[in-house]
This record gives structure tokens, C-alpha cells and sequence, in this order.
């Protein structure tokens, strides 16, 4: 295992140090000399990535259009290698080259009055059971949702959208400072450990009332989103009973870049084929914060859940995840950033052995011109001891912005 | 600000919308189209027959069978008893509405008076339930005898003239089982005893039947219940899954007539996959056990208790009430009982019943997860136990690992089991009426895995069957498998011993078509079994498999001779089709071809079945060849193989046939007229000297003379009496004979063949597969 993450480490200097050596320093390029900054707007809307030069402004054009649009998308590959777990054959068997994500999306507005996105992941990793070490990628669904301007920063969202709880999602994908998201968020993936969902909703079928907080200097930077949803699984077509989720979020806009938001859902969900169902009811509450201060970039998230069971009357399961990251710019003639971060969750309080950590360490190159970030990530998993596996794993990413 | 409110009040409607739902609705129709039946692995409902449904349940009455236009149209013998008017098919609801595939697994259900049963006259629909209320079919007709060989019983003891019987089938909405009300009415003039005759009156009539005069009997009245292969019979308390070694149990401690020898049950429920079913009573002073409590001494006897004197090839009779001593002119005598459908567990059958008993219930709920991968544990069995340890309720878990079920208040423990992991010490419980015991995850322990890949001598992928071995310690040699390596009432398997009387047990046996295999076992060691029938050498290797490791074995095979010439073809298999076999045709196309076969014929009873089909899909062309075929199956005639046989897709049971009333020559000639070619066609007559379901024993035919006879004394006492039976009507008309079934395993495995074999009748190479 040693001698893969050193492998992987040359491979990662010797892929960094080329592309600095091929490009020299732009100084004009957005964002050149600073790491990935995180979204300008905290919303679940995709921000410019961090490496992406902004579209030019346009010239003032003598009539604007009443429609615009605009795609974007991105795609995102790695290389990871997995500790082989000497105990749990689904663990660490499948090194190799992944492709985390192809996204392509499209957003548009009319009469700046109504606007959309409608985006689709192309490499959604499909399992067929649990643990499985065989994935498939197919197609999915991500966003399909419209806004309507109610009055000034005020809108109506409806449609397939994900509600403002996670903090992760506040990150564009193309801004992320490391490979994964930390652990709450994500969960832990088939073959790089025991298989669990992460503690956020997925996204789901829905209605909302939007304010988007103000830029800085441009009045309140502060923004809530109340939304209500159905809450079932994600790509469900329909609701899994006939209560909807509810979710509340506040979301407050700091300088340069930073951020500090709070969510609280209750989703009253109904599991089982009929008509043996059973209800289960998930009550969850997250909090996050972005500071920057100098050349160091804090971010970090809690997410809590409790969940009751009516209709068998069993305990409160609590569960728990968190993060804590920081990330520190280097100077280099591109922008570079490497860091730290610790991340725990506890699925189930009603289960003893099931906590996990990770400590992960990382670095971020971008290429500006190129619309491109490498990332570099090792990450050292601690399991409770009755489940204890040897699944470190180091991670190499490319990722290419539209 | 107002556009604002606006878009809240309509966010507000959508959330309130679809709030009003109506109400549930129980109708009653005919069958008019086929896509309106049931379906399912055992359904045999169509165009005609009677659909009860609801929003919760489906169930099928069949016609009466008789064509009143042209009797010799008669579909007699279409269900599995000879008259029409039982219950053929019973489902849930499944989501997707009426073209939804169904899964229907029972057999039949008709009244039992003793052994009479309706031979309907008339059915007819009462209640169509448009109103709102209770959907009704009512079946009416006349006395008839279930077996002709127990005539005496149901003529002594029931009568069969002057009698009408009726069964009304009442699904009230919103529930998940039917109300079954069994009406007996005395059309005579003159008084109707229960029994019907005295055992003097039977010395009168000619039957001479020592030492009758000194019986005195009962006259039981309830259900037959076919639940069909696929169910496990249970009952709750000392019997569990146990239902079979129970009832002998019970005949050891039997207190005597006038009451009938049996199992005395609280309920009786079942277990299946998908489906399952159960059979209750409400209160009655006419309880048949509780009328006679005290010959069922050592027996848990409640307001509800029923009794099963037996239960064979999945047939149970299931004894409710006694009737009064004599039926006036005129009057009635009427019972009530209850078939619920469940989700396949006996918690989902049982949950129903608490509610018809309106019994006080808490529940116990919770979750079965994987200690290693906390992930869910699906169709693990949850069984719930009293202070005594006797099982109360089984609960599976559904595919998130969910179970939930109603008990009565009290102590309880619980256990969680599945065949392939070990059990979970008990747990206690305690259940409050209206409360909610809802419980931690259970954790099982991890299984192992074993993987296996089998090559035949030339290096393919062979079908192989696959088994591991187990032994037990030798302290518990010469004890009874089911006190220590299997629990039937918690509802184990069978791990079937050794004939030797050595410690090895049968931990599990796969059938692959591909020498394939990943399946997940109880972690132990074992010796593994690779086999494909008698042409190939006995692979053997020792495993152990670890709690949650994989672990895996390449198995060569080795032919053990050449059989050029000959082939390997078993002219006798059952499968799902059948009402007494759960096993479905893709799997037993793969059991053929891993055991060597070349060709299998398909006889299953009462229904022509094809397995090409499964054959194709499962890539086994290559190995093993299907021949079309049935076994027409009479309850007291015999039973008759016939192949290759025609498939008619358009009928439930592949093909359309009588065998009720029919003498065997007609018999012979119906297989024929099956047949692809009926003069090449094969009738062969099957076990031929089991009392009962064996043509040579019901015959009589006489093992020095080989001719039939007329049985006298006891024996005549209980023979047939139809003119089918008469010796004239023995035929031999017939082309092969069983001579080796089976059903006595012990004496066919120690077979020898000989080395070499001697020329083969076919030519070489083989015009066959494989």
C-alpha cells in the first residue's frame, strides 16, 4: 500500500509540475494565485468554478434578449487505490480509474423574470446491491427546476431540486478543495469501506420559497429557502406517502467569499411494499460556516438526525456527522491550495461499532486557461474496533470545467 | 408581496391535495377475461369462475364445472378435488391493478363435513358490493364424498340425502380475509341425527366391521385446506413448524372416541414466499375440541381451537364445530370461520387473526441488521417465543430489514433466524396491549460466502450440483436430528442426515446450471460435494468458511465411464406447477441437468407442462432436452403418466381433461389424445402398490394372478364404490410401469451401475445433448 501512494504521489507531482512548467503565470486570469474560492452565491445553484474564467462580459449589447441561456457542465475522473482489507473481500479490490461525475446541465431565464436548470449527472454509479464490488454508470437526473421571481431577490422554485441542508452543496463541485466530500456528506462508497448512505436528503420533487441573500455591499446578505418536498428516496418519481418534507434553511453571506448557513428538515417517510408499511420519521438540523482569514480558508458542517419510528414504537436512532477542514494557499505561479480535514459520522446511535473518521490531506491545483483543477488526496479512515478495516486509500483527480 | 401569498397558497393546496381518500370497496363478479384472474405459480381461475375481491385481498371461486346444456362438457376434476365451487385462488392485492402478475399459491379450500363435500348446484353472487358493503358468492349444493374409499364415514356419520349445504364467501372491505359461513340444512321431513347411523344401523346395511358396535363418534365439521407445496403449515405453541410430527405426537396421548385423534391448534397459518394464508374461528358453542376437551388432555385448548387429525402432501383438515344432535325439518345449522391471506410471513396471518378475535394486541417492531455491514437483513425470520419457548409468531423481515407484528400483552422472547447465519441468542420482551415494543437492530452475524467454479472433463462450465457437508459431534450420534441440529418448529430445514448413521449432515445443496455458484452459508467447516449423477466421479474437498470471507474452490470434474448409446432421462418429475411442489421450472430445469440427466419428462399433477422454455433461458439446451408431459393424477385411481404430450397455452392447467368418474381405460385414452402423436404416445402408470394413490391397489389386482378382484370384508368395507372401479373396467391398456419411485430414496441410493456399461439402444453418437 505504501509503495501505491507514493506511486500515486510522483505521479501526482510529475502531472502538477508539467502543467505549471507548460503554463506560465496568467495574472490577468480571475482567481490566478488564490485557491479555489468557495460559491459567490450560497445556493444549491452551480457557482463559477474556481479555475473558470467568468464569461467576458458582454459589451452592453443594445437589446437584451428575452431569453437567455447558458451550458455548463463539467467532468471529473480519478485514480484511486484502496488499501486490500486482508479480512473483508469487498474492501480494496477494485483500483483503478473512476469517473466520479459528467455533468451537463443547461440554465436559462425569460424576461429575467422566470428562469431554469435542467442538469444530468452521466456517470452515476449504480450498485446493485449493497457493498457490491461490481458498479454500473448510467445516466441520472440532477436538477430539473424553475424559478419564478416573486418580487426583487424573492422567487418561487418548483420542480426536481435539492433543498438547502446540505452545507457540501453549497460548494460547487468544480470549487471543491478535495477529491471527496468529507464523510457525513457522502457516505461511504461500495469497495472503500462497509457501505453507508450519508446523513443529507437527496433531491427530491418539490416546491420552495427562495430569497437569495444579497452580495456583499448590495443590501442584506442574508437568504432563506423554505421548501417542501416529497422526501422520498432520490430519483423517486413520486411520493412515499402522502406527507411531504419540510425544510428550512437561513444562509448568511460573509466577506471574501465566506458564508455561514443553518437547516432544520422533518420528512415523515413511509418504508415497506404495501399494504405492510411502516413509518419512519427523519428530523434533521445542519449547520456550516466558510471563513477566510489571510492565505487559510476554514470550512466546516454538522449535520444531526434523529429519527423516530411510530408505528413500531422503536428507540430514537441518532445519528451524527460532521466536518472540519482548513485549506492554505500556497504561493505558485497557479493557483495552488493543499490542507486538512477531519471528518466522523455515526449512522446509528443504536448501533455501537459503526462510527467512522477520516483524516484526509490534499491539494489543489488549478489551470485557469484550461479550465482544469488536479487534485491530490490521501485519507486515513479509522474504523471502531469491531469493525476495524485497513481501507486507507489515496486519490488523483482530474477535472475539466465547461 | 401579494404574489408572494399567492404562491404560498398554492404551494399550500398542492400539499393538501389527494387528502380525501375514498373509501375501500369489496365487489364480486365473474370472470370475464383471463388478464382478470389471479395468476400465479398455482392459480387456476378463468373465464367463469367467480372474483371476490377487495381493496386488500383477490379470490377465486371456481364454477361448478358441470355444463347443464351438455353434462359430457363437464369440467369435473378442473380443480384439484373433483367438484367445483372451492376456493381455487387466493392473493393480496398487488400494486399495478388487475394486469399485475399475481401469486396465487393455494391449492383449494372446501368445506369438510367429516369428509362430505358440496357438489354445487347452483353459485351465484349475493352481494355484488356495490353498495358499498360486503361483497358474497354463495355456493349451494348437495352432499358428496371427497374419497369414495371412506364412503362409510361420511354415510354414517353426515348422511348424504336430504341434506343442503351451502358456503357463502362474505369479503367485507378493507380486510384482509375472508368470512367463510358453512350452512347445513335438513330438507327432509323428518329428523336429521348427527352421526346419521348408528353403528348398529351399519351391521344392518351389511357392513361387517368388527367391534363397531362399540364406537361411538363424532361428527367434525370444518375446512379442507390444499394450501399447496409452497406453504409451511404452522400453528402457534408447541407445534410452530412442526405441524407433521406434532399430530403423531398427538395421537400418543389421545383420549378416545367420540373424539377424532389430532393436533388441537389455536390457529393455523402458513409461510410462503410472497404469500401466505390462515385459518380461524370466532367463538362458538358448537366448538368441536372444546366440546370434548377432555379427551384432549395435555393439549393447550382455547375459545378458538380447531382440530387437524392430519396433514398429507399438503392437504390438512381442519375440524371447527360439531353440529347439534339432530337438524329438525327444515332447520339449519350454519358455522363460521375465517381464511386470511398474509404477506408470506405467519405474523401478517396472525395480526389478522388478533383482529377477528378482537383480542388486545401491542407491537413488536423493529429492525434485522448485518453486525459486519450494518446492512439490512432481508427475509430473516423474526420468531417470537412464550415463557415456555414454545413459538408464538414468525416475522420476516422485508427488504430493509424491517419486521413488524401484533402480539398479545405479555413476556415474550425473540430470536432472529435465516438459514444461511446464525441464530440470535433470545432476547426478552415484553408486549403492553396498545403499546409499541419497538427494539434496537437486531445484529446477525456476518455469513460466509463460497464460491465455486466447476469444469467438466473437457473443460466447459458444466451443470453441477453443489453440496456442503456438515458433521455433527459424535455425543449427539444416535440422537434424533431434530433435537440438536434443527429446530422444524422455529421453522429450520431439514438438514438431512447421513442413512449410515454417521455424523453428516447436509448443510446446503445448490443445483447450478453452469457449475456456478456464490452463495452465502453459516461459517463452519464442511466437506464439499461435487457431483453431476452417475456418470461422473464424486468430487470431494474440505472448506472452511469464515464469518464474512469468501471463499472459493475450483472443482474439476471426472467422468467415471462412458454411457455412448445410452441416456439418462428420469421419466418422472415434479416441479412448481404441481400443488404439492415449490419448485420453480427454471430450477428444476437446472436440478435435471446438474444431477445428468439428458432428457426430462414433465409430469406434474393435473397440468401439462413444458420446460423448454426454462431450459432455453437458462442456456441448459446444450445439456438436457425436455419432453412435454403430465401426470394425470385421480385421488383414488392412481396416477398416470403420459408424454410427449401437446401444451395448450390457453388453459390454466395446459391442456383440458376429466378425470373424475372416468374408468382407467378412458384414462389411458384422454393421455392419448394429449398426445403429439397419440400412437407413439407413452402411458405409464406410476407407483402402482401405494395404497390410495396407486392403480394396482385400488384395483386389487392380485399379486400371484395379476388379475383384479373384488375386495371383501374390511377390505370391501373401504374400497370405491363407483362403477369406474368395477374389475371389468381394469385396463392394461398401458405402456411402461414404475417400478422404482422416488419418494423411498432409501431404496435407490445405493445403486450400482455396471463398468463398462453394455451397449447402448441408441446409436452413438447420441442423438441427444449433453
Amino acid at each position: 500500500m505504501f509503495a501505491r501512494v507514493c506511486g500515486a504521489i510522483v505521479i501526482a507531482a510529475a502531472v502538477v509540475s508539467e502543467v505549471a512548467l507548460a503554463q506560465p503565470a496568467d495574472r490577468t486570469e480571475p482567481g490566478a494565485g488564490a485557491p479555489p474560492p468557495a460559491p459567490a452565491a450560497p445556493a444549491a445553484a452551480e457557482p463559477a468554478p474556481a479555475a473558470t474564467p467568468l464569461p467576458e462580459p458582454a459589451a452592453a449589447p443594445p437589446v437584451e434578449p428575452r431569453f437567455v441561456w447558458q451550458p455548463f457542465g463539467y467532468l471529473r475522473a480519478q485514480y484511486i487505490a484502496v488499501q486490500n482489507d486482508p479480512n473483508v473481500a469487498f474492501v480494496g479490490r477494485d483500483d483503478g480509474f473512476e469517473l466520479q461525475n459528467a455533468r451537463l446541465g443547461v440554465r436559462g431565464a425569460l424576461d429575467r423574470r422566470v428562469a431554469f436548470e435542467i442538469a444530468i449527472d452521466g456517470a452515476v454509479d449504480e450498485r446493485l446491491q449493497v457493498n457490491s464490488t461490481e458498479g454500473k454508470l448510467r445516466v441520472g437526473l440532477r436538477d430539473a427546476f424553475a424559478d419564478v421571481t416573486l418580487a426583487g431577490r424573492l422567487t418561487a422554485r418548483g420542480g426536481f431540486f435539492q433543498a438547502v441542508f446540505d452545507p457540501e452543496a453549497l460548494v460547487s463541485d468544480t470549487a471543491r478543495e478535495l477529491v471527496d466530500h468529507p464523510i457525513e456528506s457522502r457516505g461511504m462508497r461500495a469497495t472503500e469501506g462497509y457501505q453507508t448512505p450519508g446523513l443529507p436528503p437527496g433531491r427530491s420533487i418539490g416546491v420552495a420559497l427562495r430569497l437569495d441573500p444579497a452580495p456583499q455591499g448590495g443590501g442584506l446578505p442574508v437568504g432563506f429557502e423554505l421548501a417542501v418536498q416529497n422526501g422520498a428516496d432520490e430519483f423517486s418519481s413520486n411520493n412515499d406517502n402522502d406527507k411531504p418534507a419540510i425544510s428550512a434553511a437561513v444562509v448568511a453571506r460573509l466577506p471574501r467569499d465566506g458564508w455561514v448557513m443553518a437547516a432544520g428538515r422533518f420528512n415523515p417517510r413511509t418504508v415497506g411494499a404495501l399494504p405492510f408499511r411502516q413509518d419512519e420519521n427523519d428530523l434533521q438540523a445542519s449547520a456550516a460556516f466558510r471563513l477566510a482569514a489571510g492565505p487559510v480558508a476554514f470550512n466546516g458542517g454538522v449535520i444531526v438526525q434523529r429519527t423516530s419510528f411510530p408505528t413500531t414504537g422503536g428507540p430514537i436512532q441518532n445519528a451524527y456527522g460532521g466536518h472540519v477542514q482548513a485549506m492554505l494557499a500556497i504561493p505558485a505561479p497557479l493557483p495552488l491550495a493543499a490542507g486538512y480535514r477531519f471528518a466522523i459520522l455515526d449512522p446509528s446511535s443504536l448501533i455501537t461499532t459503526d462510527r467512522v473518521m477520516e483524516h484526509t490531506v490534499g491539494a489543489v491545483l488549478a489551470m485557469p486557461r484550461y479550465r482544469m483543477r488536479v487534485q491530490l488526496q490521501l485519507t486515513h479512515v479509522v474504523e471502531q474496533a469491531a469493525r476495524e478495516l485497513e481501507n486507507d486509500r489515496v486519490q488523483l483527480a482530474a477535472e475539466l470545467a465547461l | 408581496m401579494r404574489r408572494a401569498c399567492g404562491w404560498i397558497a398554492i404551494v399550500a393546496l398542492a400539499v393538501l391535495a389527494g387528502c380525501g381518500d375514498p373509501a375501500p370497496h369489496a365487489r364480486a363478479q365473474r370472470i370475464g377475461a383471463l388478464d382478470e384472474a389471479i395468476g400465479g405459480p398455482h392459480a387456476i381461475g378463468r373465464v367463469g369462475d367467480f372474483l371476490l375481491e377487495n381493496d386488500q385481498i383477490r379470490l377465486v371461486i371456481a364454477d361448478t364445472g358441470v355444463d347443464p346444456r351438455d353434462p359430457s362438457k363437464s369440467t369435473l376434476g378442473r380443480v384439484n378435488s373433483t367438484f367445483g365451487g372451492t376456493l381455487v385462488d387466493a392473493d393480496l392485492r398487488r400494486p399495478g391493478g388487475d394486469g399485475a402478475r399475481g401469486n396465487d399459491q393455494l391449492a383449494e379450500l372446501l368445506p369438510g363435513f367429516v369428509f362430505t363435500v358440496i357438489n354445487p348446484t347452483t353459485i351465484a353472487i349475493t352481494h355484488d358490493g356495490s353498495d358499498g358493503r360486503a361483497a358474497e358468492v354463495t355456493v349451494t349444493g348437495t352432499p358428496a364424498d371427497l374419497f369414495q374409499e371412506i364412503y362409510l364415514l361420511d354415510a354414517g356419520l353426515v348422511g348424504t340425502t336430504s341434506l343442503q349445504l351451502t358456503q357463502t364467501y362474505r369479503l367485507t372491505p378493507g380486510k384482509r380475509y375472508v368470512e367463510i359461513e358453512t350452512t347445513i340444512k335438513n330438507t327432509s321431513g323428518g329428523a336429521h341425527p348427527f352421526p346419521f347411523l348408528d353403528p348398529t344401523q351399519l351391521h344392518d346395511l351389511g357392513f361387517d366391521i368388527p367391534g363397531i358396535e362399540n364406537i361411538q363418534l363424532s361428527v367434525p365439521m370444518g375446512q379442507l385446506a390444499l394450501l399447496g407445496g409452497e406453504q409451511d403449515l404452522f400453528a402457534p405453541g408447541v407445534t410452530g413448524f412442526n405441524v407433521r410430527f406434532a399430530i403423531e405426537d398427538s395421537y400418543q396421548i389421545a383420549g378416545g372416541f367420540p373424539a377424532f385423534p389430532g393436533l388441537v391448534v389455536d390457529y393455523v397459518a402458513s409461510r410462503g414466499r410472497g404469500v401466505s394464508y390462515g385459518l380461524t374461528i370466532p367463538r362458538s358453542p358448537d366448538n368441536y375440541v372444546n366440546a370434548y376437551a377432555g379427551k384432549y388432555a395435555g393439549q393447550a385448548i382455547t375459545p378458538y381451537s380447531m382440530l387437524v387429525p392430519f396433514t398429507y402432501a399438503g392437504v390438512a383438515a381442519i375440524y371447527m364445530v360439531r353440529p347439534p344432535p339432530l337438524l329438525a325439518p327444515g332447520a339449519e345449522f350454519a358455522y363460521t370461520s375465517y381464511f386470511v391471506i398474509g404477506k408470506g410471513d405467519v405474523a401478517s396471518v396472525a395480526d389478522a387473526i388478533h383482529e377477528i378475535h378482537g383480542a388486545p394486541t401491542g407491537t413488536f417492531g423493529g429492525r434485522v441488521i448485518d453486525q459486519q455491514t450494518s446492512q439490512p437483513v432481508a427475509g430473516a425470520n423474526v420468531i417470537a417465543l412464550d415463557a415456555d419457548d414454545h413459538i408464538v409468531d414468525q416475522i420476516e423481515t422485508d427488504a430493509s430489514g424491517a419486521f413488524l407484528a401484533h402480539l398479545p400483552p405479555g413476556s415474550y422472547r425473540y430470536t432472529a433466524m435465516i438459514d444461511d447465519r446464525l441464530s440470535t441468542p433470545p432476547a426478552p420482551l415484553t408486549i403492553t396491549a396498545g403499546g409499541h415494543a419497538g427494539i434496537a437492530p437486531i445484529e446477525m452475524a456476518a455469513p460466509a460466502t463460497l464460491v465455486v467454479e466447476v469444469r467438466d472433463e473437457l473443460g466447459r462450465h458444466a451443470p453441477a450440483k453443489i453440496q456442503l457437508l456438515g458433521h455433527f459431534p459424535a455425543t449427539n450420534l444416535g440422537q434424533n436430528p431434530r433435537s440438536f441440529l434443527y429446530s422444524l418448529q422455529r421453522g429450520e430445514h431439514q438438514r438431512t442426515t447421513a442413512f449410515d448413521g454417521g455424523d453428516r449432515f447436509i448443510e446446503g445443496v445448490w443445483w447450478t446450471k453452469d457449475g456456478q455458484l456464490s452463495a452465502a452459508v453459516r461459517p463452519g467447516t464442511y466437506d464439499l460435494i461435487v457431483t453431476r449423477g452417475p456418470e461422473y466421479e464424486v468430487a470431494h474437498r474440505t472448506v472452511e468458511l469464515r464469518a464474512g470471507a469468501f471463499t472459493a474452490a475450483q472443482i474439476a470434474l471426472t467422468r467415471a465411464y462412458a454411457s455412448d448409446g445410452w441416456v439418462a432421462s428420469d421419466l418422472h418429475i415434479h416441479a412448481q406447477p404441481s400443488t404439492d411442489s415449490d419448485v420453480p421450472l427454471a430450477t428444476r430445469a437446472a436440478s435435471c441437468a446438474a444431477e445428468g440427466l439428458e432428457v426430462a419428462i414433465a409430469t406434474d399433477h393435473n397440468a401439462i407442462t413444458d420446460y423448454g422454455p426454462a431450459i432455453a433461458s437458462s442456456g441448459l439446451d446444450p445439456w438436457l432436452l425436455g419432453i412435454t408431459g403430465m401426470e394425470l393424477t385421480t385421488p383414488e385411481m392412481g396416477h398416470f403418466n403420459g408424454y410427449p404430450l401437446r401444451l395448450d397455452p390457453g388453459s390454466t392447467r395446459g391442456g383440458e381433461f376429466r378425470w373424475a368418474g372416468e374408468p382407467p381405460q378412458r384414462l389411458f385414452d384422454t393421455l392419448r389424445g394429449l398426445a403429439v402423436d397419440p400412437e407413439r404416445a407413452i402411458v405409464q402408470v406410476n407407483h402402482p402398490r401405494q395404497s390410495v394413490l396407486g392403480y394396482l391397489a385400488q384395483f386389487f389386482v392380485d399379486v400371484d394372478t395379476a388379475e383384479p378382484y373384488t375386495p371383501t370384508g374390511i377390505l370391501g368395507v373401504f374400497a370405491p364404490y363407483g362403477d369406474e372401479f368395477r374389475p371389468e373396467n381394469f385396463s392394461l391398456d398401458f405402456d411402461a410401469m414404475e417400478l422404482v419411485c422416488g419418494k423411498q430414496i432409501e431404496d435407490a441410493h445405493t445403486f450400482r451401475a455396471p463398468d463398462p456399461l453394455p451397449p447402448g439402444p441408441y446409436p452413438d453418437p447420441q442423438p441427444v445433448p449433453g
